[in-house]
């Protein structure tokens, strides 16, 4: 009788698989760090969990100073975390055997990794690895019943990346907050990151390109043309848009309105729209953002909460293929129990049927460890209003990707006026809904008449206008966008492109819903643009990217893509050292300049001479607001939130009078809200 | 609202637009901006038939104009150049 430990990433993780893989004999067992025991086929099996990375980088031995290239892995040495890893070297020395059930992806297998290798006692040599993508109870039985060895192209891969990422991120912070603290002896904190900061590079590029648009003028004419055959009205767009010079318009109006002419084309052509493809994760955050308006970090928490009530299949994936292994019909039967389904499955199947196959459209994008995002067919018993509406947005998508495709009537109609001007009318009109009728209501099928004309027939320009336009800058980023752009340029992996945004915002260098880099965040580029061109080079870490891609596929080494990371950046450092000074000095008047623009919040309200300001509790360390005039007596203070950055609106309260702030990534929050400094305002609820 | 900033001699070279360092009357990105208004003033010009203060004006008021633009766009008038 051997007795296996099943080491699992989270605790929510840990309770799904012993419940999938013991049933009712599972035992949980401790309180403050649980774990579970059950029997199976005479063996006695204990499931215990992490709770993310228990181990991290770290600088070995003491001090403080840059450049710092050596690194050990270090156990978590506070708080609940220290806990778990007590308890799991505690129960490794009764067991036998050692199974990684973490999350098959490179985070996962890292987890697993170093908990088998330093908490029980290089257990990693002889561990087996489970593989699953969803958790239900055939692919977790299947999993533990056909284990394989450790992935360890996966898992140098993931180490390669924290100890590259690390490398970076604290040498070139250190080298930051050194050269500051050298200058004027104080401390602020400034970071930068392997692929934080390209990221903020190429949106303050987009920043400068929207701040030298320079708008040109252009015209647009159209028409409402009637055609007396039938009296319908159609609006129609001039050939020539374009025009391209002021008077033309005006003379194109004069000359067309209420003159007559003919149809002199009508052309019919049919649009076929394919069924859309499955979700990888991005479009997944793509489309909830389109949807329901989620950010991307939003949807992805709420998918790997469907994950881990075995809803969904694992959503970290970049696959939008579906393997036939996943079994289609029995996924959509159990779907078709759901009334809310049941319909669409029973079109779907019937479908299936009658073609003599059921396949759904496959995207072009692949992922080896997982497929594409797929509902697993259990039926949900209680969900949160956000995670049905992702939840109903996956089935709705696996189901519409059997679909037939869609059909659309497009039709073309050219009138051609007395003085020789033509005008087209373009109509649509929906032949055939297809797979939209199962994926509605994210994909409406509009429908509208198309005009019945025939040519030669007469035709009346009842209307023209011409409308004066300007070009636009080029569009701010919002999430889903800087997610796209991420993807296309290798900056980041599917699982953490949201999270680095996110940071971005905490860290005060963005703001906004339509993206825009604050003066810290423009700050810091300048400094590392000059200090660490290599740091902001979209080429490097692309190249790095793909290189930690190749560790996983077995064509790069471990410690040559090391070697590599480390002496890209190693010239800019000794560079930043022998100009310490210089280095210095640009940092303290950027963080002067920020300083004294971002402490100053306006008129204080009480002695109405005082400029209020942010200050820092000495005692307690937390922030408040006070009264330049302190000193003079002046005792106005009042609270502040303690997350999040702190800008000045400049505009007082119109409930109060009292000047306002706004609060930027608090809480995980990505909007901005509102506060009014006077802690009695009635206007004190988050907008 | 933006005023230009007097320029003192022999005092540092600062951008009378922004106050930033440069080596010249204005930084690096106003100029920049000051290039992109001359060479959209020929499109301008062609299209519209508009004089360079007019074509300044509209500038100005025009919402989708870039802030570095406009500020630029304001200083030339101000400065009347």
């Amino acid at each position: 009788m051997a007795h296996h430990l099943l080491v699992c990433e989270k605790p929510s993780a840990a309770r799904k698989i012993a419940y999938l893989l013991g049933g009712r004999g599972v035992s949980r067992i401790g309180r403050r760090v649980p774990f579970y025991r059950f029997q199976k086929d005479g063996d006695t099996v204990t499931v215990v969990t992490a709770l993310g990375h228990l181990y991290s980088p770290a600088q070995q031995g003491k001090g403080w100073s840059f450049p710092v290239f050596n690194l050990v892995w270090k156990p978590a040495s506070r708080g609940r975390a220290k806990l778990f890893l007590v308890e799991i070297a505690r129960l490794a020395r009764e067991v036998d055997s050692f199974i990684s059930a973490c999350d098959y992806d490179t985070e996962g297998s890292l987890i697993a990794f170093m908990i088998l290798r330093n908490a029980c006692g290089g257990a990693d040599a002889r561990a087996r690895r489970m593989k699953f993508s969803s958790l239900t109870r055939d692919e977790i039985v299947k999993a533990y019943e056909n284990t394989s060895e450790l992935d360890m192209p996966v898992i140098n891969a993931g180490r390669v990346r924290h100890e590259i990422d690390w490398i970076f991120g604290v040498n070139v912070s250190r080298a930051m907050m050194d050269a500051f603290s050298c200058k004027t002896g104080g401390f602020e904190v400034l970071s930068a990151g392997r692929v934080q900061s390209p990221t903020l590079d190429a949106l303050c590029r987009r920043e400068d390109e929207i701040d030298l648009h320079v708008p040109d003028p252009y015209w647009i004419a159209g028409a409402e043309i009637r055609f007396p055959s039938n009296g319908e009205r159609a609006r129609a767009e001039y050939s020539r848009n374009p025009i391209l010079r002021k008077g033309e318009g005006e003379d194109l109006r004069r000359r067309c309105e209420g003159s007559s002419g003919t149809v002199s084309r009508v052309e019919d052509s049919e649009l076929t729209i394919p069924a859309p493809t499955p979700f990888d994760l991005g479009d997944l955050q793509s489309e909830a953002y389109r949807a329901f308006g989620f950010q991307p970090w939003r949807t992805q928490k709420i998918a790997e909460g469907l994950y881990l009530e075995g809803l969904v299949s694992y959503p970290r994936t970049s696959s939008q293929q579906l393997p036939p292994s996943i079994g289609f019909r029995g996924i959509l039967t159990r779907l078709g129990t759901n009334d809310e389904y049941e319909e669409g499955v029973n079109a779907i199947l019937e479908y299936a049927d009658a073609r003599g196959r059921l396949w759904p459209r496959q995207g072009k994008k692949a992922d080896p460890a997982h497929p594409a995002i797929h509902p697993t067919g259990v039926k949900p018993k209680r969900l949160g209003a956000d995670a049905r509406k992702v939840y109903d947005l996956i089935v709705k998508r696996f189901i519409s990707t059997f679909g037939p495709p869609a059909r659309k009537s497009l039709r073309t109609i050219d009138v051609k006026l007395e003085m020789g001007d033509v005008f087209s009318v373009k109509a649509e009109a929906v032949s055939d809904p297809g797979w939209m009728e199962y994926y509605e209501p994210y994909a409406k099928a509009r429908s509208s008449r198309l005009p019945e004309v025939a040519e030669g027939e007469e035709a009346r320009a009842e209307k023209v206008w011409v409308e004066e336009k300007f070009t636009d800058p080029p569009p701010r980023f919002n999430q889903i966008s800087l997610i796209r752009f991420m993807e296309k340029n290798g900056l980041g992996t599917k699982s953490t492109r949201a999270e680095i945004i996110s940071t971005l915002y905490r860290r005060g260098y963005i703001a906004g819903s339509g993206i825009r880099v604050t003066d810290r965040g423009r700050g810091v580029i300048e400094v590392l643009r000059k200090r660490f061109p290599d740091l902001v080079s979209i080429e490097l870490t692309r190249d790095l990217e793909e290189r930690m891609a190749g560790i996983e596929e077995g064509r790069e080494d471990y410690s040559a893509v090391l070697i590599r990371g480390a002496d890209a950046i190693k010239g800019s450092f000794e560079r930043t050292i022998s100009e310490f000074e210089a280095v210095g000095e640009e940092i303290s008047n950027l963080v002067n300049a920020l300083r004294e623009k971002g402490e100053k919040l306006g008129p204080c309200p009480s002695c109405k001479n005082g400029e209020l300001r942010i200050v820092r509790s000495k005692k307690t360390g937390k922030r408040f607001v006070g009264c330049s005039n302190y000193g003079a007596g002046c005792s106005f203070s009042a609270p502040l939130p303690q997350r999040g950055a702190i800008r000045a609106t400049g505009e007082a309260c119109r409930m109060c009078g009292h000047p306002t702030v706004t609060v930027i990534g608090a809480g995980g929050r990505t909007d901005p809200w509102r506060v009014c400094l006077n802690p009695g305002c009635s206007s004190r609820v988050r907008r | 609202m933006f005023e230009p900033r007097l320029f003192i001699e022999g005092e540092e070279m600062k951008c009378r637009i922004c106050g930033r360092a440069g080596e010249d009357e204005v930084c690096k990105r106003h100029a920049e901006a000051e290039i992109k208004l001359r060479e959209h003033f020929k499109v301008w010009a062609e299209r519209t038939g508009i004089g360079w203060t007019e074509y300044l004006r509209a500038i100005v008021e025009n919402e989708r104009t870039g802030t570095l633009v406009k500020e630029a766009a304001i200083y030339l008038l101000r400065s009347r150049r």
